[in-house]
């Protein structure tokens, strides 16, 4: 007997690693192609997710639940372009200026969801109903069978990513960027239009992240972004900026050493852990597990 | 007419507490903080490297000084010990950071940072977790003399002499040949190492001096509260307050990088914001952080 729920827990700790590792995937991958575009580190990443959760949150009473989980990252993806094109533009930023940018934003970003939920609602943390009721039965407990559509979801984006990425001309025009952003432009590739982008479609991963989230973790508040943001600039660094393959890798890595851990010692000590891992990574490695040699 | 402004300053700075009372507790949150923000300048301004853990020194100073002071140790001990504490954290975190470069650095005094916040939040029967512990401070003794630092004229000039000594040790350093040495490697790297310099043992000195300094400030801070918490430890925790305190990278943005006084100004200047914003709108504060992060970014673009 004992043996059987032991084998039920290793199942439900690797069907979490495997939706974590999928989630993180989605915001180390924003990241990765932020920096790879605008050069930048970006620390609003936790703020798009935040305010991914947050809108879905909020649009889920009049869109439903799915609806709103479309719509949420669509209008932050918005926003990051807008941002994009306003801050960056045509300027040009060194790295460490560029991050205190991206800090600024967040800062931003976070009071504004602070004071609106503080006007409307009175109250900054929210508890999220799970939109879908399919238990689906492990040995003798059940595992949330949402988590699993989420998993299937991001999986599918990725994917989808992925084949643009690496397929299309639009993914083309960004990994021209990434290489060379002055030959880019001189064949033709339009820079302005390619780093809003890229910037967008960040956030917009980002904030799906959140938006599929907030049922999961049962709560949206608008700090939850901020050591989600630290969790994901380290798997983005330690993955290799700029590298898909490599921050993938990273997140999956982290996902499955946290959830591993977690079975065996206390969630905070095997989130340390887990962290120190990656780090070592970046020991090893400081360009990162799929960056260029230097 | 140099030395007599800094004179005249000191002046003021000791007499403040006779001529308004509410000087004092404002002028204690400005020297502390502000020696923090000095201690961030020495690493970002003059050695060019941008830590965003520089809170964990901070928290490490204070945990040092409340253990010591939580077993009856006296207060140059309990001092002592807050010190002590940040320079080994100082020097096992450093050894591994300065290695890296560019965000390398940036991200790993980032996650530092977390992990020991998750550490100190998983040791909450040591550290109080986030309710934190409190703890009676011990009388500050100079021979001759019984301070109790629960007097707030004490706790001001604790904060103006450990600031004080902060600012001698940085004014020192950057004039000295190793300050020089300090600015060769922010401005380029590779130059300074092809001139000569081990690059790695000036980062690392200055990593550990600044961790030093922000260790003094944590330790300070929590003797005069008598009070730690683990969210002391916690990147971006300043932020998750309702009433944040000054950040020291902000501080130091504003007031001036690589300045002597930058960080002192800087820290006024927020602090002064902070009072601005407190009775009219507290939630402007943060935008208004963010805004001017953003604006002075788009200056040095």
């Amino acid at each position: 007997m004992g043996v059987r729920v032991n084998m039920d827990l290793w199942l439900v700790t690797l069907l979490n690693a495997l939706v974590w590792g999928l989630l993180w995937a989605l915001l180390a991958l924003g990241l990765s192609v932020i920096y790879g575009t605008l050069r930048a580190l970006n620390l609003a990443h936790g703020a798009f997710y935040m305010l991914g959760a947050l809108l879905s949150w909020a649009l889920t009473p009049t869109l439903s639940f799915w609806g709103a989980a479309l719509v949420a990252p669509a209008i932050v993806g918005l926003v990051g372009v807008g941002l994009a094109w306003l801050l960056w533009g045509k300027r040009e930023y060194d790295p460490l200026t560029a991050l205190l940018l991206t800090f600024g934003i967040m800062l931003i970003l976070q009071q504004l969801a602070t004071i609106f939920l503080q006007a409307t609602t009175g109250s900054l943390r929210h508890s999220v109903m799970s939109p879908l009721r399919w238990p689906i039965p492990v040995g003798d407990r059940f595992y949330e069978g949402y988590r699993l559509v989420v998993a299937a979801i991001a999986g599918v984006v990725l994917a989808g990513f992925w084949g643009i990425w690496s397929r299309t001309r639009w993914g083309c025009a960004l990994r021209a960027v990434r290489d060379n952003r002055e030959l880019a432009r001189v064949v033709g590739v339009p820079v302005l239009w390619a780093q809003a982008g890229a910037f967008g479609v960040g956030a917009a991963l980002a904030a799906l992240a959140g938006a599929l989230v907030g049922p999961i973790t049962r709560e949206v508040s608008p700090t939850m972004g901020v050591e989600v943001v630290l969790v994901s600039v380290l798997l983005a660094v330690a993955g290799g900026l700029g590298s898909l393959g490599g921050a993938l890798a990273v997140a999956f890595f982290y996902s499955f050493a946290e959830n591993l851990l977690t079975a065996l010692a206390d969630p905070m000590l095997a989130r340390a852990g887990a962290l120190l891992l990656i780090g070592l990574i970046l020991l090893v490695r400081p360009q990162g597990l799929g960056g260029e040699d230097r | 007419m140099k030395r007599w402004a800094v004179l005249g300053a000191l002046g003021g700075a000791v007499l403040l507490p006779w001529l308004w009372d509410r000087a004092m507790l404002w002028g204690s949150e400005l020297f502390i903080w502000g020696l923090m923000a000095l201690s961030l300048n020495l690493l970002y301004g003059y050695t060019g490297l941008l830590s965003l853990g520089q809170g964990v020194y901070f928290a490490l100073g204070a945990y040092g000084a409340a253990w010591a002071a939580f077993y009856n140790i006296n207060f140059w001990g309990a001092l002592g010990a807050g010190l002590l504490c940040a320079c080994v954290g100082a020097l096992l975190v450093g050894w591994v950071s300065v290695r890296a470069s560019g965000y390398g650095f940036v991200v790993v005094t980032l996650v530092t940072a977390l992990v020991c916040y998750l550490l100190a939040l998983s040791a909450d029967s040591i550290t109080g977790g986030e309710d934190g512990m409190s703890f009676r401070s011990p009388a500050l003794t100079v021979p001759g003399l019984v301070l109790s630092v629960q007097d707030l004229s004490v706790r001001y000039y604790l904060a103006l002499g450990a600031f004080l000594v902060g600012l001698g040790v940085v004014s020192r350093v950057i004039k000295s040949p190793l300050g020089l040495a300090f600015r060769a490697v922010r401005d380029d790297e590779i130059a300074a190492a092809f001139v000569g310099y081990n690059v790695f043992a000036i980062k690392l000195f200055s990593f550990v001096v600044a961790g030093v300094l922000a260790g003094l400030a944590g330790a300070v801070w929590a003797i005069s509260k008598e009070f730690v918490r683990a969210g002391l430890f916690q990147p971006f925790g300043a932020f998750l307050s309702a009433q944040p305190d000054p950040d020291p990278l902000i501080a130091v943005l504003v007031g001036g990088v690589g300045r002597l006084l930058g960080p002192l100004v800087g820290t006024g200047i927020l602090l002064g914001l902070r009072e601005l914003f407190v009775g009219v709108w507290p939630q402007g504060y943060a935008l208004a952080m963010g805004g001017a992060l953003i604006f002075l970014a788009l200056k040095r673009s």
